[in-house]
């Protein structure tokens, strides 16, 4: 029989990486948004996005802020798991339809067909956006530091931004222009989080996360029923 | 009576509208009557002290309580207007949620907080887009996008106005206050980047998402920098500001007209003509005159009226006869006589041509700007063709006898508050002094301190 690894000594283990190697982590699991197309894995890849960046805060903030943040990044990734797997169900569907040339009007479905392949893009395409974000990202970080955040949480801001709003850019379906841009907001509060310490903005901005998230599955529905209209139209 | 029942009515009257949101009659009947005691309790509470709440001032100026009250009555004809044409489930209850947000943002003492709100509200009014129809989502999320980018800047403007405060010196966070705050109201008044986000939602959008979204939210905007440019900026930040609001306000007049030139439905003509109105406001606050600011505040009431009378005729029209392009409005004032007489005198507003209530204001902005810049003027008054090319080519359109086959009925009550609408913006241009008659001083208001931004 196989021995489990504990959960604590896995907490252990994260707890006892060294910022760098949680800007490393945050990298990683970034990438993994942006190229992973199966939609209920990238928001996993979104909640380890969460996870990391409060490893990464937790010596500059107070503990129980810290706790509200994660827990909020919870609700939000529960959120978008519901929608996500609705979203990967219907364009599943749509997939197999087009391959099984079932679709009798296919250009009403061009929308859905784009948003399947990010799209349409190929792998080796988002690799080079990706790297492209991490170049600007660089860039960045070196010719305009932020004197009053750690280089670590600096670097990881400037990276989350730019993948986020890269794939803002180069997405074509609600959900995933989403995940991006709660990318984005991740990267902008790393830093701004260190600057304002207010209990009432701190919330508020949780709050504002939220709602963005309640819209993005708003869309994200709007636009799975709007399919729907499209597949009975004759 | 506290001001917080200005924030706190609309809430909690959002979540007794959202249980009772099947019965469309008494949901309606809910909303409706909590926006307009909203709009009483902000004249009400015009002038009341201002109160702390957790260690931030919470107050309403006259010109605020004003403009709250304005955009909550209009809300109001909205949501009777509403009742005809299906709003979809959640459209009340995000309406009064949204007024909450931008009452909210407008009253807080506090840059980061009232940021804060605002972007909560856009993203509440965001909601109203999404409808089963293809595009609505895209539509929503693209708006989504780039609302919630403008709350960082806001923030990021927050933060670097208060550090100047402790470190006047510093250059480098006059910039990245001054840089981020033109960019977050350029994002939210749809100046920035290139207009974009805005004409989508005249074509996708209910009349209800319209004017939160084009209306009721650069209201609350306008207000806001206004706060902003009298308590926070820099030396020098005010010129600056005023001749940022110029250019932007040209550049967007100019746009605005000529793609309204080339417009090929009644939703494109009436975002771009919308989105040349706004140009006319920033240029009569960049003008920074007295003369210009009056002018600017009734362009910001009539260009709320037009969007809102329009847009209303745009949802009957799309209702009864299937779609907005203006081959559909041939002999359209058969079948939906209502209908067209709001776009006609709500549309000729927005233009700005005479008998209707925008030539007051167009013609003192028109005036405001040739004593300064006569060149200028003309340009803007070129810019002005646009629109009201597009609206004549939809009344010709619409007036033309041709056959007609039996449709949609025209909603009686939805047209009956276009009528109300167009008649008062026909009375306003008629008669300009109809506003002073309306009796400011005895809600303790002077005329003057009205009109003074």
């Amino acid at each position: 029989m196989r021995n489990p690894v504990p959960t604590w000594r896995l907490f252990h283990f994260v707890w006892t990486w060294t910022p760098l190697q949680i800007a490393l982590g945050l990298t990683l699991v970034s990438a993994l948004i942006f190229v992973v197309e199966e939609r209920r894995l990238t928001v996993l890849a979104l909640l380890l996005q969460y996870g990391l960046l409060g490893l990464l805060m937790a010596p500059h903030l107070y503990r129980p802020v810290l706790f509200v943040r994660l827990g909020l990044g919870g609700v939000i990734c529960l959120m978008l798991a519901l929608t996500a797997g609705s979203v990967q169900r219907r364009l599943g569907r749509l997939a197999l339809l087009v391959r099984e040339g079932q679709l009798l009007w296919p250009t009403n479905l061009a929308p859905a067909l784009r948003a399947m392949s990010l799209a349409g893009m190929g792998a080796i395409f988002r690799l080079v956006v990706m790297a492209l974000g991490g170049l600007v990202a660089y860039n960045l970080w070196r010719t305009y530091p932020l004197g009053f955040v750690p280089a670590e949480i600096n670097l990881a801001s400037y990276w989350l931004i730019s993948i986020g709003l890269l794939m803002v850019l180069t997405s074509a379906e609600p959900l995933r222009m989403g995940l991006g841009l709660l990318t984005c907001l991740n990267g902008f509060a790393s830093f701004y989080l260190l600057l304002e310490q207010g209990l009432v903005v701190i919330s508020l901005m949780g709050v504002a996360d939220v709602l963005i998230a309640l819209g993005v599955v708003i869309c994200a529905e709007a636009w799975l029923a709007s399919l729907g209209e499209e597949e009975a139209a004759p | 009576m506290s001001i917080l029942w200005i924030v706190g009515l609309p809430l909690a009257g959002a979540l007794v509208v959202l249980v009772v949101r099947e019965v469309r009659l008494l949901a309606t009947i809910l909303t409706t009557a909590t926006l307009v005691t909203m709009a009483i309790l902000c004249l009400a509470q015009r002038q009341a002290e201002a109160m702390m709440l957790l260690g931030r001032s919470l107050s309403l100026s006259p010109q605020e309580a004003v403009g709250l009250a304005f955009c909550a009555v209009l809300l109001a004809a909205l949501t009777l207007y509403s009742q005809s044409i299906a709003p979809g489930p959640l459209a009340y209850p995000l309406t009064l949620g949204a007024m909450a947000l931008f009452a909210a943002a407008t009253m807080i003492r506090n840059l980061a907080i009232s940021g804060l709100l605002l972007e909560m509200g856009a993203m509440v009014a965001v909601m109203l887009i999404p409808a089963k129809r293809p595009g609505t989502a895209m539509t929503g999320m693209r708006a989504l996008v780039l609302l919630a980018l403008a709350g960082p800047l806001l923030l990021l403007a927050a933060w670097a106005m208060e550090s100047r405060a402790v470190d006047p010196a510093n250059a480098l966070l006059v910039r990245i206050g001054g840089l981020s705050l033109i960019v977050a109201l350029g994002i939210g008044l749809a100046v920035v980047p290139f207009h974009v986000w805005l004409p989508p939602i005249f074509r996708d959008g209910s009349p209800l998402a319209v004017v939160v979204l084009s209306v009721v939210l650069n209201v609350t905007l306008v207000l806001l920098l206004r706060s902003v440019t009298q308590t926070s900026l820099w030396s020098g930040g005010v010129e600056f500001f005023s001749t940022l609001l110029l250019f932007g306000g040209m550049a967007t007049v100019l746009v605005g007209g000529g793609m309204a030139l080339g417009a090929t439905s009644l939703s494109r003509a009436l975002a771009f003509a919308a989105l040349a109105d706004l140009g006319l406001v920033l240029i009569g606050l960049g003008l920074n005159t007295p003369s210009s600011l009056d002018a600017a505040t009734f362009q910001v009431v009539y260009r709320g009226l037009g969007i809102a009378t329009v847009s209303m005729s745009l949802g009957i029209i799309q209702h009864c006869l299937g779609g907005d392009e203006f081959w559909r409005l041939r002999g359209a004032m058969r079948r939906t006589p209502l209908a067209i007489l709001g776009l006609v005198l709500g549309g000729f507003s927005l233009a700005g041509l005479p008998l209707t209530a925008g030539f007051t204001s167009h013609l003192l902005l028109y005036q405001a700007l040739a004593s300064q810049r006569p060149d200028w003027a003309m340009l803007v008054m070129a810019g002005s063709v646009g629109p009201a090319w597009a609206f004549v080519r939809c009344a010709i359109g619409a007036l033309v006898p041709v056959p007609t086959s039996a449709g949609q009925r025209e909603p009686l009550l939805a047209g009956l508050v276009v009528v109300f609408f167009s008649l008062l913006l026909f009375a306003l241009g008629a008669y300009p002094r109809l506003l002073a008659l309306i009796p400011w001083e005895s809600l303790g208001i002077s005329l003057q301190a009205l009109l003074g931004l």
